[in-house]
């Protein structure tokens, strides 16, 4: 590894910048690694496709196998990014070497590890294992938790792309072909909807391994350049190779140039002569000027244990109290509540029955529901008892008897409806016809009754609407069939 | 009974069981028979609007067996023409001469299928002809044998690609009918009857026997149209209809051919009913189909879910019944 061959710019970086990076390599070379994951996922698919396995197993495990398939990609862009040419077959040709050291490890409790792009470096690239391995882990992860982001994030995009794309072909699929629905395929899937998920979720991780291995790679250099100042290191570098470059004459005005400045230094055996308490003061002094720093006082809240100090007893006790008989008073107002609306549940029940039980019954309620809010008018006629005469009957009949049927008639049907109103709380709208009033009165007041109005309002109907006027000897007999079934006293 | 047509009693029977008849083929849609023998017999139009299977088209086939009449059903589509509907002239090879050849609206029963799917030109076609009761074809008229009824149907869940009736041409149809499922005892005997000895999916309307002769319809339609109505009802009529344009919720009310159109189709109701003269329950009874199409509800009554049968009805129970 050349550092001076490097194709990025080293330089410090935050984690989310050092992402970022690693997203910018891996497009640079996207197809060469997507190219190099497949060749390795795929005769693993394929494998796996062969072994009597259940397709749900076989997706399982082809996901579960991914340590195996990113190291190549990981030894790839190693070489790369040092300008190193390197082939396909380079890279398989030292697969042992690349991939199978603590492959076991790799694939079974480490499978899992939230950073396993980050700390991958480490065992493919230095080699490192046991101890040295974890040590180093710990230097490198300390204060590093993007790699965890960058696993989590991965994955929720590894699963939006996977659905994207089972979603794109169940669109475009037509309707007649379609051979299942999402729920079916969610909860019930059947081998093609299966085949259909594993190919989509090969290729939704063909296309992020790039992106994650490259990502974990560059957070890994950004590590290393902090703790080992591979930025300075390149540049000083960088630096010397100028110089040479320069020739004999700007060696000679370098050198000179350092004796003339480094010559009225004291010498490093000077040095040494300065005894360890002067040195320390020497040391305090330089310590103590800005440049180094300076100091800040801060505080925070820390946990000591449990206060035994007996005085704050009193306040312990004094809480419990309060708040013990909040509780208390709580439920206690709690019951009451339910009790209230127990008892408004109650209230309305009785409410309700005594205001429906004419229908319950179907019979007359008697004088009581007369104190009820009735309407005073039906389809313009007067309804109140008041303004009917003390015997319309034997009114009516006189009527008719003169000549005057329609008069008869109608006199017989306003008593009819504003007994029904008034005795039998007949509810009736002011919009209601003669039908709607029929309608009401049927299977609400006695059969006999209702059979009488039904041929009053047959009648009443022909006379008002259609001019046909009814014998005499009808109308007569209504008016003296009408207080057997409605009755004066009624009325009146 | 002033200028009444006098027909024999056996004809006034025949008309009024004809309802009965239709009713033994298509089982478990009463109210929509009913309403489409308003139609019927005061000579107007039905706009029938449900989802397809409902039993639409052998309605109209059972109504045609049951009156002897010709049927025809067209099929809209969005590439219909006008003259699909009405006929074209044609140059005869044989004769060397121009020959015209009548379209489908040539019948009685005409079943207008799925209206809303032609443009606007095409359905004019037929709206015209609805109207006029007579056909214009490359100028020269042709009046159409009554009766004529169509009926046209709409789809009201399938509203892509469409287009909807303007209010104007709504107005010609004399009556709007919903046709919903119907209740699980008739559909369990329908789907018994239909299905039994039958082949296939086509129409069964044997069980129908004739009842009337095309040309008694007209005579039948006089009929109703004389019946007795007393002043008091056209003035109820006409108090609902105005009401209904100034009434809570309708931004746009019925015209006077909604209250014409009323009276006709309360006339109809009041002989199905078997009487001579109309009831203020004739009116209310055929408001709620001649009405729901003539009115538009306001913005927010829509978006709130309300359909024009809720304000009609909130209109109908408000609205004093005629004082007598």
């Amino acid at each position: 590894m050349d550092l001076a061959k490097i194709s990025i710019k080293l330089r410090p970086r935050t984690p989310w910048e050092s992402i970022d990076l690693g997203f910018a390599m891996a497009r640079q070379w996207f197809l060469p690694l997507w190219l190099l994951w497949l060749c390795s996922a795929m005769p693993m698919m394929i494998v796996l496709t062969l072994l009597p396995l259940p397709l749900w197993l076989a997706g399982l495990l082809l996901w579960w196998f991914k340590p195996l398939y990113e190291p190549p990609l990981l030894y790839w862009l190693s070489r790369r990014l040092f300008a190193e040419q390197t082939s396909v077959r380079t890279v398989f040709g030292g697969w042992s070497r690349v991939v199978l050291p603590q492959l076991f490890a790799n694939l079974t409790w480490r499978r899992l590890i939230p950073s396993r792009s980050f700390v991958m470096p480490v065992v493919v690239l230095e080699g490192l294992k046991g101890k040295r391995r974890n040590s180093r882990i710990g230097v490198l992860g300390r204060r590093s938790h993007a790699a965890g982001w960058l696993t989590l994030v991965g994955l929720h995009f590894e699963v939006v792309l996977e659905m994207g794309f089972i979603g794109l072909i169940v669109a475009v699929i037509p309707q007649e072909l379609l051979w299942t629905d999402w729920q079916s395929y969610l909860f019930d899937p059947d081998p093609l909807s299966e085949w259909l998920h594993h190919t989509s979720a090969l290729a939704a991780m063909s296309l992020i391994a790039p992106f994650y291995v490259a990502g974990g790679f560059a957070l890994y250099l950004n590590r290393r350049s902090q703790l080992e100042a591979w930025d300075l290191e390149l540049g000083l570098r960088q630096l010397a190779q100028r110089h040479q470059r320069r020739g004999l004459v700007s060696v000679a005005s370098m050198l000179l140039v350092s004796l003339l400045v480094f010559g009225l230094q004291p010498t490093a055996s000077q040095a040494l002569e300065i005894n360890p308490a002067a040195s320390q003061q020497l040391i305090q002094e330089v310590l103590a000027e800005e440049a180094f720093g300076r100091y800040e006082e801060g505080g925070y809240w820390k946990y000591i244990g449990e206060n035994s100090d007996q005085d704050s007893g009193w306040l312990e006790a004094w809480l419990k109290q309060v708040l013990g008989g909040f509780h208390e008073n709580l439920a206690y107002s709690g019951e009451i509540v339910m009790w209230l609306v127990a008892g408004g549940a109650l209230a309305y029940l009785l409410y309700w029955f005594l205001h429906n039980r004419t229908l319950l019954q179907g019979q007359n309620v008697g004088q009581s529901d007369k104190k009820k809010r009735v309407p005073s008018h039906v389809q313009g006629l007067d309804l109140r008892p008041e303004s009917l005469p003390v015997n319309p009957a034997s009114v009516a009949a006189r009527l008719i008897e003169q000549g005057d049927h329609r008069g008869g008639l109608s006199l017989l049907y306003r008593a009819s409806l504003s007994v029904l109103v008034h005795v039998y709380s007949l509810q009736i709208s002011e919009g209601a016809t003669e039908g709607e009033c029929l309608e009401h009165v049927q299977g609400y007041v006695r059969e006999d009754l209702n059979g009488y109005f039904a041929q009053l309002t047959r009648v009443w109907l022909k006379l008002a609407y259609g001019h046909i006027q009814p014998t005499t000897d009808l109308s007569v007999k209504l008016c003296q069939e009408w207080p057997g079934h409605f009755g004066v006293k009624h009325a009146g | 009974m002033v200028g009444q047509v006098v027909l024999n009693e056996d004809l006034l029977q025949r008309a009024r069981g004809l309802e009965t008849e239709i009713a033994r083929a298509v089982i478990g849609q009463p109210q929509v028979i009913h309403e489409v023998m308003l139609a019927l017999f005061s000579g107007g139009h039905v706009l029938v609007e449900g989802v397809p299977g409902l039993g639409k088209t052998l309605l109209v086939r059972s109504l045609a067996a049951a009156v002897q009449g010709i049927f025809s059903r067209i099929q809209f589509t969005p590439d219909l023409m006008p003259s699909d509907i009405s006929g074209h002239i044609m140059f005869d090879m044989k004769s060397e001469n121009f020959r015209v050849r009548k379209g489908p609206v040539f019948c009685n029963l005409l079943l207008a299928d799925e209206i809303n799917r032609s443009p606007a030109k095409t359905q004019s076609a037929l709206l015209e002809a609805m109207q006029e009761q007579q056909v214009t074809i490359e100028g020269r008229t042709f009046p159409l044998t009554p009766p004529f009824l169509v009926l046209a149907t709409q789809n009201p869940i399938e509203q892509e690609g469409t287009y909807p009736l303007p209010q104007a041409q709504l107005d010609r149809f004399l009556l709007k009918v919903f046709i919903g499922y119907p209740v699980e005892r008739e559909e369990q005997a329908m789907v018994k009857q239909v299905t039994l000895g039958a082949v296939g999916d086509q129409l069964d309307t044997s069980a129908i026997r004739p009842q009337l002769k095309a040309d008694e319809i007209p005579q039948l339609q006089a009929h109703v149209a004389k019946l007795q109505m007393d002043e008091q009802i056209i003035n109820y009529a006409v108090r609902l209809v105005r009401s209904a344009r100034d009434w809570n919720g309708i931004e746009a009310g019925p015209g006077p051919r909604g209250t014409i159109s009323l009276l006709r189709a309360a006339r109809a109701e009041a002989f199905l009913q078997q009487r001579d003269f109309v009831t203020p329950d004739d009116i209310k009874l055929a408001a709620l189909p001649v009405l729901r199409h003539r009115i538009r509800l306001a913005t927010d009554l829509e978006i709130e879910g309300y359909q024009p049968d809720d304000v009609l009805n909130d209109l109908l129970d408000n609205i004093p019944a005629p004082r007598q």
